[in-house]
């Protein structure tokens, strides 16, 4: 049951267009049936359609989107595009009223218009940020399910957001339908929480077939129970089936989507309590005094080199288990970490590297973690032969408001490096979507590979 | 010259800072302990300007020592661990150094420790004690010596001594702008003053005083900041 592949990116064109030609089938019919084709039926029907449709996309493409990544925004456009949205449909409606005016009994105004257009709103809504939720961000889904309470409070919204709507667009709710309405709803969520967890179980099998059957009876019972089936068998079983149809395919969706964020949860915890055995294995405190005691002993046998490296060593790691996992961490932290690399990394190093850094203006900004470590990593993995003369440039310099960074290093297919069988390029394929990730528009990198001369020049807006 | 202990339970760290100070021009260690409550109670009858702390030690940590003193000198927190760095902003350390850190950042915080020291000595040039029903500015550069016999101080400037309710702790507590070395149980002298030094007994203007073996060595090295 991979209801995935729908909104793979591979299925997403064929699910549009069958929506598309569903669109389109559906004018055509309404042409078709339409008596004839005069300017209220283009006012009333073709131009709210097309509304509808363009609303649902633009909401689900772009509008939700941006909420997710930033609801202040996301919220002020959303409020924006609703503003449009309402005044151009009640006027829309207002002009078919107008035209169609002559044999009505009730009077509307625009207001009136108004009122319907804000309504008609809060299903696209609904619809499209369901619909974005889906496509958009797997982790997000799993951080949703994750918080049991979050999930939760969404499902109560759900449930009183439907009951709502029913209130405003019915002036005369009924019983029954409201109690249809709890059938419909009870429904979905004694699949999404009892059934379909069974037909996602390994075992027992056979045993949903026959709890969907009792189901299906009990729903149909409750609705011939509440009147809405007139045992004129075949349009009221084609409609409700029809309901119950898309009812269990969206919740089994949902109970399915839940048990899948479960079950990477825990292989994600397992993952998470590994972690932590190892880290706890390499005690930080055991560690980091261990160095302190070896720099300590190295000062007392007058070898001053043996204690700087030591202490630079330190600080790499140190660099690893705190900085590391921040979002982002002072400009002079990452610049430290290249130094104390540089200079580990130059001990290795039987002929001196010709080496040259320029660091400038590196106060007061700010840098995600590991961007340019890399490239400077890359220089000494393939650039630099610790037995022969090779030579590296790396400068940083921060300007009011951005961070330029440049690695221009030596290189020869014939250096011999430790770490060349290890396939080049991984590390800069990964900073490269580390950059578009966390710097979205604002940064630019530029890798060029001529003249046995490896350059890297990144410019990044820090602020 | 800062006036500075250190007080780690690893003798190899308390090593690295002796190093370093060697190296520096601008302090001096008073002492070094490696059992906490032995520095404590060594800073309730001394005075000092800079604290190195290491903050993980058994028995008593370098937070709870610090919270026994009521005036506390300027701190220096040494320690493996970066997720006390938060917290030693409650104690208001002057820095926060993260074994093993080389000279080039002990010195970073040395000087941190200058400058404050700069501030604080220039606000602190008196103090107020009672006489009777008379409350009298003292400056700290006319005291000569302090003697205490009982329960009282005998504060003994050029001109005058004035008697009053106070004890060594509570007049170490006053952050003493001037280094004033305690050279005997119940003497306290101010380095400045000092005329000459023959054997074991100290000479400022007419009175003598002695040093006891107990402060011999410290008063010898504060005599050098």
């Amino acid at each position: 049951m991979k209801f995935n592949l729908l909104f793979n990116s591979k299925y997403k064109i064929a699910t549009h267009i069958f929506v598309f030609s569903l669109c389109a089938w559906s004018m055509f019919n309404a042409f078709s049936f339409a008596p004839k084709l005069d300017a209220s039926y283009i006012w009333g029907d073709l131009f709210p359609v097309v509304i509808f449709i363009s609303t649902l996309y633009i909401l689900s493409w772009w509008l939700i989107p941006i909420l997710f990544k930033n609801y202040k925004r996301g919220i002020l456009f959303l409020v924006l595009y609703l503003g449009i949205y309402v005044t151009f449909l009640s006027w829309i409606k207002t002009i078919e009223y107008s035209l169609t005016l002559i044999n009505s009994t009730k009077s509307y105004n625009f207001l009136d218009w108004i009122y319907y257009s804000f309504r008609t709103f809060i299903p696209f809504t609904v619809m499209s940020f369901a619909y974005s939720a889906v496509i958009m961000d797997k982790n997000l889904l799993i951080k949703i399910f994750d918080i049991k309470r979050l999930e939760r409070i969404i499902n109560t919204c759900a449930v009183f957001v439907i009951f709502l709507y029913y209130f405003l667009m019915n002036s005369t709710p009924k019983l029954t339908e409201v109690l249809l309405l709890c059938v419909f709803i009870f429904t979905f969520y004694a699949n999404v929480f009892f059934i379909s967890p069974i037909l996602f179980s390994k075992k027992n099998k056979s045993k949903y077939i026959l709890y969907i059957i009792l189901f299906v009876l009990i729903y149909f019972c409750s609705i011939w129970l509440l009147g809405y089936w007139k045992l004129n068998l075949d349009i009221y079983l084609f409609i409700w089936g029809l309901t119950l149809i898309s009812i269990l395919i969206t919740s089994t969706y949902y109970g399915y989507l839940r048990l899948e964020t479960k079950k990477n949860k825990l292989k994600f915890a397992n993952k998470e309590s590994e972690l932590n055995i190892l880290k706890s294995q390499v005690n930080p405190h055991f560690l980091f005094n261990t160095l302190n005691t070896l720099y300590a002993t190295a000062l007392q046998e007058n070898a001053p080199i043996t204690a700087e490296s030591t202490a630079k060593l330190a600080n790499l790691i140190r660099y690893m288990q705190n900085d590391i996992s921040k979002d982002f961490i002072p400009l002079e932290n990452e610049i430290k970490y290249l130094e104390d690399y540089i200079y580990i990394q130059k001990l290795r190093c039987e002929i001196t590297p010709n080496i040259e850094t320029n660091f400038k203006n590196i106060e007061h900004h700010k840098i995600s973690p590991g961007l340019l470590i890399p490239f400077v990593e890359n220089a000494f993995k393939y650039g630099i032969d610790p037995n022969k003369p090779s030579s590296l440039n790396v400068s940083v310099i921060g300007t009011d408001n951005s961070i330029f960074f440049e690695c221009i290093n030596s290189f020869d297919d014939s250096f011999k490096t430790y770490y060349k069988e290890k396939g080049f390029g991984i590390g800069i394929e990964n900073t490269k979507k580390r950059l578009a990730l966390v710097y979205p528009k604002n940064h630019t990198l530029e890798v060029i590979k001529q003249n046995k001369i490896f350059s890297v020049k990144i410019s990044i807006e820090s602020k | 010259m800062i006036r500075a202990i250190a007080i780690d339970d690893e003798p190899k760290a308390i090593q690295v800072i002796q190093h370093h100070v060697s190296k520096s021009k601008k302090i001096i260690l008073l002492s070094v302990f490696s059992n906490a409550k032995e520095g404590l109670n060594f800073l309730k009858e001394n005075p000092v300007d800079l604290l190195f702390l290491d903050i993980n030690m058994p028995h008593l940590s370098g937070f709870e020592l610090l919270a026994e003193l009521h005036v506390k000198p300027f701190v220096i927190f040494t320690t493996a661990y970066s997720e006390f760095a938060v917290d030693s902003y409650t104690y208001d350390a002057v820095d926060y150094l993260l074994k093993p850190f080389e000279y080039n950042r002990f010195e970073m915080a040395i000087k941190k420790v200058e400058d404050r020291l700069a501030i604080a000595k220039e606000q602190n040039t008196y103090f107020f004690i009672k006489d009777g029903f008379k409350t009298i500015k003292i400056a700290f550069e006319d005291i000569l010596l302090i003697k205490s016999s009982g329960n009282y101080l005998d504060i003994i400037t050029k001109h005058k001594t004035w008697s009053t309710r106070m004890t060594f702790t509570e007049f170490i507590d006053k952050q003493l702008p001037l280094v004033f070395t305690r050279v005997h149980q119940s003497y306290l002298i101010n380095n400045s003053k000092i005329d000459k030094i023959e054997h074991n007994q100290i000479s400022i203007e007419t009175y003598n005083i002695p040093i006891s073996t107990k402060y011999k060595e410290l008063f010898f090295k504060s005599l050098k900041s």
